[in-house]
């Protein structure tokens, strides 16, 4: 019985660290409406710009998320340039061309990757605080339950941003009807340039959170960005919500496949993809078929 | 305050528009007619400089307007409606009217949200309803609003009688005439309604294949009686 709880548990930790991943991917699909392939570099730049900061260990909490933030800070900017340089010349021009340029500052943000933070693999351990058990009839690692916050944290500050502050109510006129939003008179890029950036910083926030505990190398982004995919399009493409609940629903897949049938990995979480594809292919929250 | 000299307009290789010519005064108002695939809505659409691409030149205030986008046009004081209406769906009515009134940046003289409900009751019980949650008059109707409460210098009405019914046609058509007196607004009119655009205009020009074929007064419209069975006719 606690083996299944454990991986309840396990399958929330996955599913919310996933979101913090699928929700700047789910956001730049709702201005831009690519995938923007570069997102899980970016994730993997934001862990490495957290490394850098604190080292092995982070002293404390504080400096730990002092170091996301930075890391959040520093992806967002790469997001003003990635839009000043690319996405806004080609706004207007076939989705393909955008796609494409996507996958080149993947290309590109990769090789930097390379040449600046090198090949090996690093270890990195949550501060003290997070490294802690304790003891709910099972050993649960604080760290899990702060990346669980931490995901709700982000789902609500989004939530509540885009659907009751008026900035993200414009925000999602020009994502939901970009051509009106110019027609009435909306600042489209100047609402689009804040979207990208927001979804890049998601990204290096995410990052500098899911650090530790894992093996940091060129490939962190890989494995979480495919989750984070599947979650967007099983979501609805462009909604949040969406990508809250269907990131938690991969976690728990993933998760409970690892208990249940330990000899076929991935299983569950693949055949989640086909039969929600299949049975709802507009997606959980479909957002930009209204 | 408006003036259009050999408009071409095009949607990528197609030609749509061919030199398209015509002025319009202060609050002066205008229909332009014509089948189905005339051009009206690409003259509209090129007036606003919203989706065709456009040569030639457009004239406001004697200043040409050049490239500028859309959403600076209306600031400028245009204000388009379009045929599809495009309301927004995630947000209010009353919202939807806010944030027309945001695009223009202009803070003083813009009417309220209850004196913009005065001028259309049709929206009074409906001001907290989601756009999305209109019926599509209603939706016609939000979208003569929202484009009225912008208080535009010249608005562009791209047939907002279409589906809706008889007795509400013949409301919009008085709606449209007091707002725009009321404000001072100068009206360019696409219309397959020849009742509802005679009742909302002075002049007429009629457009066929991208090409004006005829602009005079209503009177000098009537004279020329074969211009209905010619241009209009299926
Ligand atoms: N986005 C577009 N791309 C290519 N061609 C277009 C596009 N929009 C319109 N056209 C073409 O331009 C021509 C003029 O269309 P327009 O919409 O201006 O006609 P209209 O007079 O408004 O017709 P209606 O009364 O049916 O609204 C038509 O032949 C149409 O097929
Ligand atoms: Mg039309």
């Amino acid at each position: 019985m606690s083996l299944y709880l454990y991986g309840l548990y396990n399958g929330l930790v996955l599913g919310l660290a996933i979101f913090l991943v699928s929700s700047g991917l789910t956001l730049a699909f709702g201005i831009m409406k690519i995938f923007n392939f570069a997102h899980g570099a970016f994730f993997m730049v934001g862990a490495y710009t957290a490394y850098a900061i604190t080292g092995q260990e982070a002293s404390s909490l504080f400096v730990f998320l002092g170091a996301a933030f930075i890391a959040a800070l520093l992806i967002g900017s790469i997001g003003v340039l990635a839009d000043l340089a690319v996405f806004r010349r080609l706004a207007g021009v076939p989705p393909e061309y955008t796609l494409m340029a996507a996958f080149g500052i993947l290309l590109l943000s990769n090789g930097v990757s390379k040449i600046v933070f090198g090949q090996a693999v690093h270890t990195v351990y949550p501060p003290a605080v997070l490294g802690d058990f304790i003891d709910l009839g099972m050993p649960v690692s604080v760290y899990g339950l702060f990346i669980i916050a931490a995901g709700i944290l982000v789902f609500a500050t989004l939530e509540i941003g885009l659907n009751r502050l008026w900035f993200g109510k414009l925000v999602l006129a020009v994502a939901r009807d970009p051509w009106m939003a110019n027609v009435a008179g909306l600042q489209v890029q100047r609402l689009k340039l804040v979207s990208v950036v927001v979804s890049f910083a998601l990204a290096g926030l995410a990052g500098g959170l899911l650090v530790a505990n894992q093996a940091l190398s060129l490939d962190l982004g890989h494995s979480y960005l495919l989750y984070a995919f599947c979650a967007v399009i099983v979501g609805g493409l462009g909604s949040v919500r969406g990508a809250f609940f269907a990131s938690i629903l991969f976690g728990l897949a993933e998760s409970l496949n690892a208990v249940v049938l330990p000899g076929l990995p991935g299983i569950a979480t693949y055949s989640l993809l086909i039969v929600l594809v299949l049975v709802r292919p507009q997606g959980l929250f479909p957002e930009l078929s209204q | 305050m408006l003036e259009v000299r050999s408009l071409d307009a095009h949607y990528g290789q197609a030609h749509i528009l061919h030199g398209v010519a015509f002025a319009l005064a202060e609050r002066e108002r205008i229909a332009v007619l014509g089948r189905n695939g005339a051009g009206k809505s690409t003259l509209l659409k090129s007036l606003m400089n919203a989706g065709p691409t456009v040569r030639g030149e457009v004239v406001l205030d004697g200043k040409p307007l050049g490239r500028t986008s859309a959403s600076d046009r209306v600031r400028l004081g245009l204000s388009l409606v379009p045929e599809d209406r495009r309301i927004f769906t995630h947000i209010t009515v009353a919202e939807n009217i806010r944030l027309a009134q945001q695009g223009t940046e202009r803070k003083a003289g813009l009417p309220t949200l209850a004196e913009v409900v005065a001028m259309f009751p049709m929206l009074k019980d409906l001001v907290t309803r989601m756009g999305g949650q209109l019926s599509g008059g209603q939706q016609q109707m939000l979208a003569v609003a929202r484009s009225i409460a912008a208080r535009p210098r010249l608005m562009l009405l791209d047939e907002p009688t279409e589906g809706l019914a008889p007795v509400i046609v013949e409301d919009m058509a008085a709606k449209v005439v007091q707002a725009c007196e009321a404000y001072g607004t100068a009206l360019v009119l696409a219309e397959q309604n020849i009742w509802f655009a005679r009742q909302c205009t002075s002049r007429v020009m009629l457009l066929d294949s991208g090409s004006l074929v005829f602009s005079g007064s209503w009177a000098e419209f009537d004279a020329s009686g074969a211009l209905v069975e010619r241009y209009l006719a299926v």
